[in-house]
């Protein structure tokens, strides 16, 4: 049930979505059943995992998934070694247009993925002739390496990258065409540009990150261990999310596409934060895997009440607004000085800042003797914000010094 | 003594409230729902809050229970969602009541407001202004009718206004929800009681095309014993009401006596024990007829009042009220036991011969339930009530005997109800009555 009833739509390369808010090529759209019920829920789109043609062996292995916790908190970290679907283009062809017919409002993606010409070329045709809404690439794919290093994604080459782009596009007679990256490249700016070059309409950015997801002590066999050997797997969820911050960042400030924003979200909030850098859509995967799919309740009433709250329009209205305050380094301001200030009556004394400040900081935090409360040395606090972020009553602050 | 004995809750920060929620599992079947007698969808709730929409919180929880902030404090979460909460088994429950309460106050203290339906539908009279007649009206003016409260009392809120001491339940906390509720367009008539002229044939007569009955148990029960009528002999209802009064401004302060005797073994008592030590008393004696475990107050309240200094005279029965020239002096008690196992009620009760002795006090007050007033049966013509003057209803709907009207609460149950069971019953009449005016079956 969502409470606010705000029109939130908005268009994305001229497709219509009744919410930003749409699933990722993942588990969640990989089934019909699934993708009906998160439509019911209220998702305005989804985007089919990624289907290839009928030839394309998927030889999956199970099991295929592991995570890393934090503090008690399960799926900081989600890692999986799936690949793309086990549904060919025959099936996901179908699937696209009966949902489609069923519900013609919501935008019906498909995640597509070939290792030639001709098949990047006739799965654009198989789709568009289903009358799919968007076409999406995987270029971060570990299989469809396209000749170039085993194992390398193509967006990972700016050459292939560019030239299947331009392939995808030449095909594409009326659905736009949306590249999904990786961040795993030296520099994304240079792989947004080459998709630009190859003419496609938006980016996705980005996919999991290549990940190694932990170790087991005893059995000395890596995470998920499949019969006593491991692999790389793919990262998702939380933790990644400063990194598709910093990557959509990135992009949109230097290169002049579209971008549907995938990696890490799990609340409004995330997603609020990754259209403020440049996203028009976002995507979700592991949220759903983890809390179900009507999280888009959730996000639905907070991204209302957001943009209420904030006497924004339109969700539209939010994109990019954070991109101007992003600068590099050397012109950051060195001329306001800073230092930490605790406010008393929210301070528990667990003295966590005070060790933080020792031992990670500029010992500038004394505790006093009488009452245990941290003092801060005015002259010795640089202003580095450690204790701050240590701090688990919120009880310090920045101030101007 | 008294300070001990009025420990206030306060409102979780947003810090505890966030650590709070992240313990939260969010299980699929979410158990504490379905111990909650008003449904509030707390998994949804906790997760809007861990996920940084308290605003999206409250309205889910409003949406099932007006008296979100009140019930987070008051409900006996222990015997409702918290004690169904799958988290026990990891450590603790998580404080599901605690949490509601804190999505409340954050909400009043930011001022969202609702968005009111217009009344554009039927017009309803509401008998009542307490959790039931209110919840009845919000869902009401939700459905797009006109619902009209009439209420007795100076104040809207039934027990939570003239009954739950402060230190509970804050006044502000009450009035804040009596504003919400009036937001989505609910009228309130304050010290207009049925009775005094009106009656319920007169209400329909006036163009209502429905009545919610929701005036509560008024009436509360003594023991008829010897000395019962003297001065000094009074009921948790008066000292209740007079000690709300005055700490609303309304009236002046009660008088009690350094000792005070209080009979009963109930979360009211308990509240009638911290009333008077908040007003002076330094001598509490408490008698009632079961043993600590059978007692049925609130571990809590009860160990508050306990650590206070109070006497516990347990499995204790009163027999005689003293006094001299008009004024009490004591009580009499004898020891008891039950005649048969499990079963806490007066009538199982058997006095131990040779066990009597002797309380000395100034004032005995009976907290031992209550009953609907007398007075109804004579203003709701048609009506059918039981034996002991509560008004026979189906459980299903609320629908009393009489078509058209329709009751709830208090009133119904003879009071040793919760509030959210009241709220519950009231949305739930609401919707009742709806079906009943669009021509559905009632
Ligand atoms: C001291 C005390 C403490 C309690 N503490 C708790 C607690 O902590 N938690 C909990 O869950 N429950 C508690 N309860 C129980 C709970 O308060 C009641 O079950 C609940 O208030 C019942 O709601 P109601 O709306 O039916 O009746 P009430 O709250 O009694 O409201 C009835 C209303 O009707 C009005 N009225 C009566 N006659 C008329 C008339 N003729 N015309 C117009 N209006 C009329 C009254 O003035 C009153 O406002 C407590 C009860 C008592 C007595
Ligand atoms: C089990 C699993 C399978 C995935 N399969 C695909 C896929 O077939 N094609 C694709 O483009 N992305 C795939 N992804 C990546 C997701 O679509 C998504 O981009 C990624 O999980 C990051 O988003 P998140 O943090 O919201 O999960 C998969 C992710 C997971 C967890
Ligand atoms: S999530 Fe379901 S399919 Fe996967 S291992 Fe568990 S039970 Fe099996």
């Amino acid at each position: 049930m969502i409470t606010n009833e705000r029109d939130l739509s908005i268009d994305f390369c001229g497709v219509h979505f009744v919410n930003p808010f749409l699933l990722s090529a993942a588990p969640p759209t990989d089934d019909l059943d699934m993708v009906r019920a998160a439509f019911e829920a209220g998702w305005a789109g989804a985007v089919l995992k990624t289907t290839s043609v009928e030839t394309e062996k998927v030889d999956l292995v199970y099991p295929m998934m592991s995570a890393v916790h934090y503090d008690g908190h399960r799926i900081m970290g989600l890692g999986n070694i799936d690949l793309i679907s086990e549904h060919h283009i025959d099936v996901v062809e179908k699937r696209a247009a009966t949902l489609k017919r069923e519900y013609p409002d919501r935008v019906v993606a498909v995640s597509m993925m070939g290792s030639k010409k001709e098949e990047w070329q006739e799965l654009v045709r198989r789709l568009e002739a289903a009358g799919v809404d968007i076409i999406e690439c995987s270029f971060s794919c570990p299989q469809g390496s396209m000749g170039e290093e085993p194992g390398a994604m193509l967006a990972q080459s700016l050459e292939a990258t560019e030239r299947v782009a331009g392939w995808v596009k030449q095909a594409a007679k009326r659905c736009p065409v949306v590249i999904k990256i990786t961040p795993q490249v030296a520099n994304i700016v240079k792989v947004a540009q080459a998709v630009k070059r190859g003419g496609a309409d938006a980016i996705c950015a980005a996919n999991t990150i290549p990940s190694l997801m932990g170790v087991n002590v005893d059995t000395f066999v890596p995470y998920p261990d499949v019969q006593g050997r491991s692999t790389y797997s793919g990262m998702s969820g939380p933790a990644t999310k400063p990194i598709t911050l910093r990557t959509l960042a990135e992009i949109s400030r230097q290169v002049d596409l579209p971008i549907t924003a995938t990696g890490g979200p799990v609340s409004w909030h995330d997603a609020v934060e990754m259209m403020l850098v440049g996203a028009t859509t976002v995507q979700f995967c592991t949220a759903v895997m983890h809390y179900g799919v009507d999280i888009i309740d959730d996000l639905r009433d907070g991204l209302a009440f957001y943009l209420e709250d904030k006497g924004f329009a339109k969700p539209a209205d939010i994109i990019g607004r954070a991109l101007p305050n992003i600068v590099n380094h050397g012109e950051l301001s060195r001329d306001v000085k800073v230092i930490s200030a605790l406010i008393e009556e929210r301070c528990v004394k667990c003295d966590l800042c005070y060790i933080a400040c020792r031992d990670g900081g500029h010992q500038a935090i004394k505790l006093r003797k009488t009452d245990r409360l941290p003092e801060i040395d005015r002259e010795k606090c640089p202003g580095c914000r450690l204790c701050v972020t240590v701090c688990p009553a919120d009880a310090l602050t920045m101030v101007k010094k | 003594m008294s300070e001990a004995a009025c420990a206030r809750v306060s409102v979780l920060t947003d810090t505890q409230a966030q650590l709070e929620a992240s313990r939260c599992l969010m299980c699929e079947d979410s158990p504490c729902v379905a111990a909650c007698p008003a449904r509030v969808p707390v998994k949804h709730f906790i997760r809007a809050l861990r996920f940084e929409s308290p605003r999206r919180a409250i309205n889910l929880i409003r949406e099932q229970n007006v008296f979100a902030g009140v019930c987070g404090l008051a409900c006996p979460v222990d015997r409702l969602c918290e004690g169904a909460c799958s988290s026990t088994e990891l450590s603790m429950p998580i404080q599901i009541g605690r949490l509601q309460h804190y999505a409340a106050e954050t909400a009043l203290r930011a001022g969202w407001k609702s968005r009111a339906t217009p009344r554009t539908g039927q017009k309803v009279a509401i008998i009542g202004g307490g959790p039931s007649g209110l919840a009845a009206a919000a869902e009401l003016a939700r459905c797009g009718h006109r619902p009209t409260v009439f209420e007795k009392s100076p104040r809207p809120g039934g027990i939570c206004t003239y009954g739950v001491p402060a230190h509970r339940v804050p006044q502000e906390l009450v009035a804040g929800e009596v504003e919400y509720v009036k937001s989505l367009g609910v009228e309130i008539k304050p010290s207009s009681p049925l009775g005094d002229g009106t009656t319920l044939d007169a209400l329909l007569a006036q163009g209502y095309r429905a009545v919610y009955v929701a005036a509560g148990a008024q009436q509360a029960a003594a023991v008829p014993i010897p000395g019962a009528d003297l001065p000094g002999v009074t009921t948790w209802k008066q000292l209740l009401n007079a000690f709300s009064a005055f700490k609303l401004g309304e009236g002046p302060k009660p008088d009690v006596p350094q000792n005070v005797i209080i009979v009963g073994g109930g979360s009211v008592a308990m509240d009638v024990a911290s009333a008077a030590l908040q007003l002076g008393a330094a001598e509490i004696d408490m008698v009632c007829l079961e043993a600590p475990r059978e007692m049925p107050a609130d571990r809590n309240e009860l160990d508050e009042v306990w650590a206070a200094g109070a006497r516990f005279h347990t499995r204790s029965t009163p027999i005689e009220i003293t006094g001299t020239g008009g004024k009490v002096t004591g009580l009499k008690v004898a020891r008891i036991r039950w005649k048969e196992p499990d079963k806490f009620i007066p009538s199982n009760a058997v006095r131990i011969a040779g066990t009597e002795y002797w309380l000395p006090g100034a004032m005995v007050v009976f907290a031992i339930g209550a009953k609907p007033s007398p007075e109804l049966a004579k203003l709701l013509t048609g009506v059918k009530l039981d034996a002991s003057g509560r008004i026979v209803i189906d459980p299903e709907t609320g629908a009393t005997s009489r078509p058209g009207v329709f009751a709830g609460g208090d009133v119904a149950a003879g009071g040793g109800m919760t509030i959210v069971r009241a709220v519950a019953e009231g949305k739930r009449a609401g919707q009742a009555i709806d079906a009943y005016l669009r021509g559905g079956v009632s």
